[in-house]
């Protein structure tokens, strides 16, 4: 196995991918510490078929292919866990995050202007609740509010955020 | 859709139960909306993980430490690609190397995984923790959000929530009812860990309601009577006497006759005839849907049907507005943008065909002028308008955004009605809007007059209700809706319900305890405070009169009142013809109600002390000159002067010679302080 055809030109393209690699795994399943494994072997992969990858054609659906099959592979291996998505999720799930994920780094720098206009504590709750090692649980009792209430914020929040950001991407 | 977002945010927060899970994957796998907007979250959750730990320096040791290796990247900043690519690049070249030295198949002995920021937890595979989920009712929006037109249509739309079935009327108890709503909204501060500010005063609560039931501030007669009451239950008794007194209906009709066509009075319909109608539906509590129906599918000549002003004002601009304006007064809906536009959040906005197969109700309808000939010009001029049905049927043409021309028949709640000329279009609209099992009706109702006494609505904006725009009280919301409309609608049992709610009775002023209550930063109103409501410009008008005439006798009084206010007001406010038929006001604690405030004729008359005044009749009292402040502060502003005030009149007392004059002075400094001008 040789390495990729062009290095200059791979390595910019799989850094890239790297991120929406990432949301395409989480979009199917849902859990981002699996997401995060598997972006791990999906990328070990991809760095062994290196020299299949053709110039020219999209490096995002080719990895996108191969991080798929990875996400069955893991589903295979974890049989038994009960909360997993469907195959048909997966299949169904697929195509619309590929098709989305076309404006993803419009998207993130919308959500950096769009966390800029949230109210100073909201902006410290998203913070606090995305920081890395924190559980939603461990955000209640840190900031020691009832979990409920929370909970409530983090999603009104989040909504916040995605109409915030669909309204930057609408207006272009 | 609403039951998708408490799904979602179990999944990012760990919280997803194996029910929920399948229920989500249903909503995905069969509502394209859904799994567009499931998508889209995920990948924003996706994406606040990835950042935080990208710019986590602490993330990037450890997860090189928990896998064992070297760490790869120096333990500051990133986001800066550069340096990762020259790290990864000279790792290709090494997997390069070692690879081609080892024999395919290679089996990666060397962890090539390029350093990947954690994310935050996983889903538990435990038992998940036991966090309520509020799958609870959640007022389902009827209006069903059907796809592009391009896209083949869903076999079926998912009902997220079970269809409301017709309410079996059942008996509902108003002393029951009203501990529900004070449960469910201590449910709400105990959540938020706020504690409620305490009961208002008599004095503060005594004007509250005066001015939210009769339009007015109590008069210094009533003021006495009511802080001299001692007996227990006073406050019932207070609403019992407003909403028996005229003043009631005539306050309610005043707010819906501006809410349904605006203040500007040079609109060619007979607004006073409207009025009339809706004072009458008041007076005699009329169900509702009953008034919303004849609103409506009123025809006739509008100096005669009173209910026909509300659409003779709207049918302008191929009833857009009025469409406009039905769906957001009595279904608070904003439907107006989608005429054009599409909703930018597609899966919570109505779309345009929707808009348009509303406004396809209205398309029957026409003005007619009636015409008499007026010996005196000459000419034949138009005395009246009617309103009027064709016999037109057929669909609607509208061009959708890629200029394809569409049509639109009739259709209303996934109902639709024969798009014949035979078929009456508007009269099968009011029928469907107001059948038993129409929720939105009955909500849209709970939350405008929720917002009319509280200042905010349980959903804001009030107009604005749907998926997108949060409950500030999902469960009360559920509540009283249904309690509407198993009680048929019933207008004054709803408004009795909420003035003797807890929440009502709570003073105005923050404490310590509920300082995370503010609505006005973006958060959610938690009502554990009244909120300050300014006085709408009619309040102020009757307020001043009741403050400074002395003479006011029976309900005649206010009719005669009427015209004098109207002419007031008129100086104010403009119409403005666009889609929506707007008001354009100067009103509103600007320049101008300033400078009519303190200068205007009103006040001056009040404070000339003429005969027929308050101040006149205060003046001669017996009493000394304490006595004679208090009762122009309790005519002015309901309650007893504070003795900074005491102490601040006092020289102007001394400095004057004249009898009425400096309390003439004192009595406008209090009709002008912005204390008068508030309802707290």
């Amino acid at each position: 196995m040789a390495g990729p055809q062009d290095p200059t030109t791979f390595v910019p393209l799989f850094t890239k991918a790297q991120r929406p690699l990432f949301l395409f795994i989480l979009g199917l399943t849902g859990n981002p510490q699996a997401a995060e494994e598997i972006l791990a072997s999906t990328n070990l992969v991809i760095w062994s078929k290196a020299d299949q990858f053709e110039q020219g054609t999209s490096f995002f659906a080719w990895a996108c292919q191969i991080a798929r099959y990875e996400v069955l592979q893991h589903r295979q291996r974890h049989r038994r866990d009960k909360l997993k998505f469907s195959e048909e999720f997966i299949d169904t799930v697929s195509e619309e995050s590929i098709s989305r994920l076309d404006d993803a780094d419009l998207r993130s720098q919308a959500l950096e202007l769009c966390l800029q206009k949230l109210p100073t504590k909201d902006r410290e709750l998203i913070r606090e609740r995305y920081r890395p090692g924190n559980t939603g649980k461990d955000v209640a009792s840190n900031l020691g509010r009832p979990q409920n209430a929370v909970y409530q914020s983090l999603g009104r929040i989040r909504r916040v955020l995605l109409e915030c950001i669909q309204r930057r991407i609408a207006e272009g | 859709m609403q039951s998708l977002f408490p799904l979602l945010d179990a999944l990012c927060d760990g919280s997803l139960t194996a029910d929920q899970l399948a229920q989500l994957e249903k909503l995905v796998l069969e509502d394209p909306q859904a799994r567009q907007l499931y998508v889209e979250y995920m990948h924003l959750h996706g994406t606040l993980a990835w950042d935080a730990s990208l710019t986590d320096p602490a993330t990037l040791v450890s997860i090189a430490e928990r896998s064992g290796e070297q760490p790869l990247v120096p333990t500051t900043r990133p986001r800066s690609y550069a340096r990762w690519v020259a790290v990864v690049v000279s790792m290709a070249a090494a997997l390069a190397l070692i690879v081609t030295s080892m024999n395919p198949p290679a089996k990666p002995g060397v962890a090539v995984a390029p350093v990947v920021p954690t994310g935050p937890e996983p889903i538990a595979e435990v038992a998940p923790p036991a966090v309520v989920v509020d799958n609870g009712p959640i007022p389902t929006l009827k209006l069903d959000r059907p796809l592009e037109p391009q896209k083949p249509a869903p076999a079926a739309v998912v009902a997220v929530s079970p269809e409301p079935k017709p309410l079996a009327p059942t008996a509902i108890n108003d002393a029951e009812l009203v501990r529900q709503i004070d449960s469910l909204m201590e449910k709400v501060w105990v959540d938020a860990g706020v504690t409620p500010s305490p009961v208002a005063e008599d004095s503060e609560w005594l004007r509250r309601v005066y001015l939210d039931l009769a339009g007015h501030i109590p008069d210094s007669d009533a003021v006495n009577r009511f802080l001299a009451d001692t007996r227990a239950d006073k406050r019932k008794h207070v609403i019992n006497e407003l909403i028996a007194l005229p003043d009631y209906s005539r306050n309610l009709a005043t707010i819906w006759t501006n809410l349904l066509v605006g203040r500007a009075s040079t609109r060619p319909i007979n607004r006073d005839l409207l009025a009339k109608f809706l004072r009458e539906q008041f007076r005699h509590n009329r169900p509702w849907t009953e008034t919303v129906a004849r609103l409506v599918s009123a025809e006739g000549d509008g100096n005669e049907v009173g209910e026909a002003n509300f659409l003779l004002a709207h049918l302008n601009n191929e009833a857009v507005p009025a469409t406009a304006v039905t769906a957001r007064i009595f279904l608070c809906q904003q439907v107006q943008c989608t005429q054009c536009h599409k909703h930018p959040d597609p899966q919570h906005g109505g779309s345009m065909a929707q808009f348009w197969e509303l406004n396809s109700f209205f398309q029957q309808a026409d003005i007619v002028e009636n015409r008499k000939y007026n010996p005196a010009t000459g000419h034949n001029e138009v005395v009246s308008r009617s309103l009027v049905d064709r016999e037109v049927g057929g669909p609607t043409y509208y061009e959708d955004l890629n200029g394809v021309m569409r049509v639109a028949y009739p259709k209303f709640a996934g109902q639709e009605v024969s798009p014949e000329g035979t078929t009456k279009r508007r009269q099968e609209l009011a029928r469907l809007m107001t059948s038993q099992d129409q929720r939105e009706v009955a909500a849209a109702l709970v939350n405008r007059t929720w917002a009319y006494f509280f200042g905010l609505g349980l959903v804001n904006p009030i107009d604005d209700m749907g998926p997108h725009s949060p409950s500030a009280n999902p469960e009360l919301l559920e509540a009283l809706t249904k309690a509407v409309i198993a009680t048929n609608f019933n207008v004054e049992r709803l408004n009795r319900w909420i003035v003797s709610s807890r929440a009502y009775h709570l003073s105005s002023t923050q404490t310590a305890k509920n300082e995370a209550d503010q609505p006005v930063d973006g958060e959610l109103p938690l009502f554990s405070r009244m909120y300050i409501k300014p006085l709408s410009a009619e309040q102020l008008f009757d307020s001043l009169l009741v403050a400074t005439a002395a003479d006011r006798a029976g309900a005649s009084y206010w009719e005669q009142v009427d015209d004098q206010r109207r002419e007031w007001l008129s100086q104010f406010y403009q119409i403005l013809e666009n889609e929506e038929n707007g008001d354009a006001s100067t009103f509103g604690g600007t320049f101008s109600q300033t400078l009519m405030m303190m200068n205007g004729d009103l006040v001056r008359s009040a404070i000339s002390d003429a005969p027929g005044t308050v101040l006149h009749k205060i003046v001669r009292t017996s009493g000394d000159e304490q006595d004679r402040i208090r009762h122009l502060c309790r005519a002015a502003l309901g309650r007893d002067p504070k003795p900074k005030e005491l102490a601040a009149f006092q020289p102007v007392l001394r400095h004057s010679n004249a009898t009425a004059e400096p309390y003439g002075d004192i009595f406008w400094a209090y009709l002008n302080s912005s204390e008068f001008a508030i309802n707290h």
